[in-house]
């Protein structure tokens, strides 16, 4: 019993592990099901791979299904999700028509019989049009920024999200003004993953020496897919500003998509703006890299995340988790994990992020008091056991509609 | 020996936070302040309390979201410090401490000529807490069993019985100190937990501390045992039983642990 939950035992400690058994004890009758569009890939599937066997194990039955559709149904769902993200890609009526009956489809074949049904994100968002037949609460786990969207899409989608009993956003500067209740529950990260466990020594030796990287001198590392809005171009040019004063080498290190056209795009131009310093070090790095980008984050000095726009910034967790110095622009979910001073340093420019990257270096006693801090933040608040605690506390409180207190002595 | 009193067992909860948005956000302190006069307590009191019962690290420095924003984020220094050095311990009601933010605010704005905005997406994001609470399988009738429950609780436990009971009551002292005052007459041990500033240290060591406090009070009771032991047939020995003895060992015992 509780074999996968106690092995956390010895990172959150058996107090708080306790205080999840207690909240699960008040659910045991509760029965749960998830529903997103796709099973493998992206965060909500990494997530739900690992929150529902927890759920089950601890007597929450938890079901998770994943709607179906073809190329013109994730077509039309991408065209939606860009829209909500702010790129303008109306929506005509055909392609309404058909998101719906697909989703009505899909819905043929699925049973709501539960008490909470979770639906993640938009592509399944219409399934709510079941919601009179069942008792089930319903609520959208939303992963996205959608504060500012192409609004003609919004207003769409929002005729459904209104439907729903509750919203869950990862953080406040996601949402949207909504008639139903909003909270607030942040992804998170494993600590016991392979891109987040303790590694050996060797093996950052290892991995240094396989991409001659000089284990002597300072690293600054940025790990994210070669995309435009991870700025790898503006990471270059803070790189060559810190230079100038203080010694060091940069990685940059990501994926690119053989499904998106942008980040092959984008490639090229980084490895020709880094020109022949031997000192920066862009490492295409193939799907399934996780111990490798695990082991990179641990050899770093500094990491940095000089993202323009950003969802949660994951990569951001996981640095801190490593207990490394932060500096990362103030956008997306950055400022709820990067408090100014305490957990790190938040940039606005690019002479910013040289400017604290420099100091950082020079200063290695605040370096690693931020990233002590930084990993105590973490440890509190973005951990795969918080998240899990979040959502049956939601459980909970979806019985109590508009109570600030929720006494259940 | 203490009289035997009738005993009211104390049971130890445990309030777990749940974070919901309102939508409401403040560029600048003119938007802040007509945010603050309105919104709901909860989210007045999530603003002022989540920093101690989730940020247990950041108490040292700014115990609020908005010292923390006013300070750091919009760079208003003079009325971010008169935020961080608030007492909370002063503020029985949501309500008194509302009017005091308002007050402090308000009378900032009125000196300043200027309206500075924060840049885009540094906003400040109104959040309420919906706070869940749970008993713990811990109930408590003596101290010992109250030092071996407390050793076992989590922080959020603490954080109920130290603060949410106090706010909750509108009351002056909070649940430990109460329950070991009213039902075991332990006067110096129930002040001693009052006289801590838990809005001050991260909560795990408030319990450290209060962990000491007992032990402290535990040694004490013993060697006051140990000196009424002693026969009055000889001078020592009388000097030994007076209350005199206990006083000076006691007094050299806390000058030895700074002050403990």
């Amino acid at each position: 019993m509780y074999e996968r939950l106690l092995e956390y035992r010895k990172v959150i400690g058996q107090q708080t592990l306790e205080t999840i058994f207690r909240i699960a004890e008040r659910l045991s009758e509760k029965k749960v099901k998830m529903v997103n569009s796709t099973a493998v890939g992206g965060g909500v599937a990494e997530i739900l791979h690992r929150l529902v066997p927890l759920m089950n194990e601890l007597g929450v039955e938890t079901s998770w299904e994943v709607i179906k559709g073809g190329e013109e149904f994730f077509n039309i769902t991408k065209a939606i999700h860009n829209s909500l993200h702010g790129k303008a890609e109306p929506l005509t009526a055909e392609m309404q028509k058909v998101f719906l009956e697909v989703n009505r489809d899909n819905a043929k074949n699925m049973s709501f019989d539960q008490d909470c049904v979770f639906i993640h994100d938009p592509q399944p968002i219409p399934l709510v049009e079941e919601r009179g037949k069942h008792q089930a609460k319903w609520i959208w786990r939303c992963h996205i920024d959608v504060s500012s969207p192409f609004e003609s899409v919004w207003d769409f989608i929002k005729t459904y999200v209104e439907k729903y009993d509750a919203s869950i956003f990862s953080a406040p500067s996601f949402a949207r003004e909504l008639k139903i209740p909003q909270y607030q529950i942040s992804p998170s990260i494993d600590p016991l993953s392979l891109k987040n466990r303790e590694v050996h020594p060797r093996e950052i030796e290892d991995l240094l020496q396989r991409y001659k990287i000089d284990p002597e001198r300072p690293i600054i590392t940025q790990i994210s897919r070669f995309d435009r809005l991870k700025d790898p171009s503006g990471v270059i040019e803070t790189y060559k500003l810190v230079k100038r004063s203080t010694d060091c080498q940069l990685v940059l290190a990501g994926g690119t998509a053989t499904d998106d056209p942008e980040s092959v795009e984008v490639l090229p131009h980084v490895l020709s703006h880094a020109g022949k310093d031997p000192d920066i070090h862009v490492i295409e790095l193939p799907p399934n890299s996780d111990l490798q980008i695990n082991v990179l984050q641990r050899a770093s000095t500094i990491i940095l995340q000089k993202s323009l726009k950003e969802g949660f910034a994951l990569t951001v967790t996981e640095a801190l988790w490593k207990k490394k110095p932060v500096v990362a622009s103030a956008v997306g979910g950055i400022p709820l994990q990067v408090i100014h001073n305490y957990t790190g340093l938040l940039v606005h420019s690019i002479e910013g992020a040289a400017f604290k990257v420099r100091y950082l270096l020079n200063n290695p006693a605040l370096a690693k008091k931020l990233g002590e801090n930084g990993y105590q933040h973490v440890r509190n608040n973005f951990l795969i056991t918080r998240h899990l605690r979040d959502y049956l506390l939601l459980l909970i409180a979806l019985d109590h509609p508009g109570e600030n207190v929720i006494n259940l002595g | 020996m203490a009289k035997s009193r009738k005993v009211t067992p104390l049971r130890f909860y445990t309030s777990i936070p749940l974070v919901e948005l309102t939508t409401q956000k403040a560029k600048n302190l003119k938007e802040l302040k007509e945010i603050i006069e309105t919104i709901d307590g909860s989210s007045i009191y999530f603003h002022t309390h989540h920093y101690v019962r989730e940020h247990h690290f950041f108490s040292e420095e700014y115990p609020s979201d908005f010292a923390y924003w006013v300070a750091e984020i919009l760079q208003e220094k003079p009325l971010g410090e008169k935020l961080a050095i608030l007492d909370l311990r002063n503020f029985p009601t949501i309500r008194s401490l509302r009017e005091k933010l308002l007050e402090l605010i308000g009378s900032y704005l009125d000196k300043s000529n200027r309206i500075r905005d924060v840049l885009p997406g540094l906003e400040f994001h109104f959040r309420k807490t919906v706070s869940i609470i749970i008993p713990t399988p811990y109930q408590v009738s003596d101290l010992s069993e109250f030092r071996k429950a407390l050793e076992k609780v989590d922080t959020y436990s603490l954080y109920y019985h130290l603060m949410e009971f106090r706010l909750r009551e509108s009351g002056e002292s909070n649940d430990f100190s109460a329950w070991i005052r009213t039902n075991l007459g332990k006067e110096n041990i129930a002040k001693a937990i009052e006289d801590l500033d838990p809005y001050y240290y991260p909560l795990e060591e408030t319990r450290e501390k209060i962990l000491r406090i007992l032990a402290r009070e535990r040694y004490f009771d013993r060697v006051k045992e140990k000196l009424s032991s002693y026969t009055t047939a000889t001078e020592v020995g009388k000097f030994l039983k007076s209350k005199k003895a206990f006083d000076r060992f006691k007094d050299g015992f806390q000058r030895l642990m700074g002050g403990e």
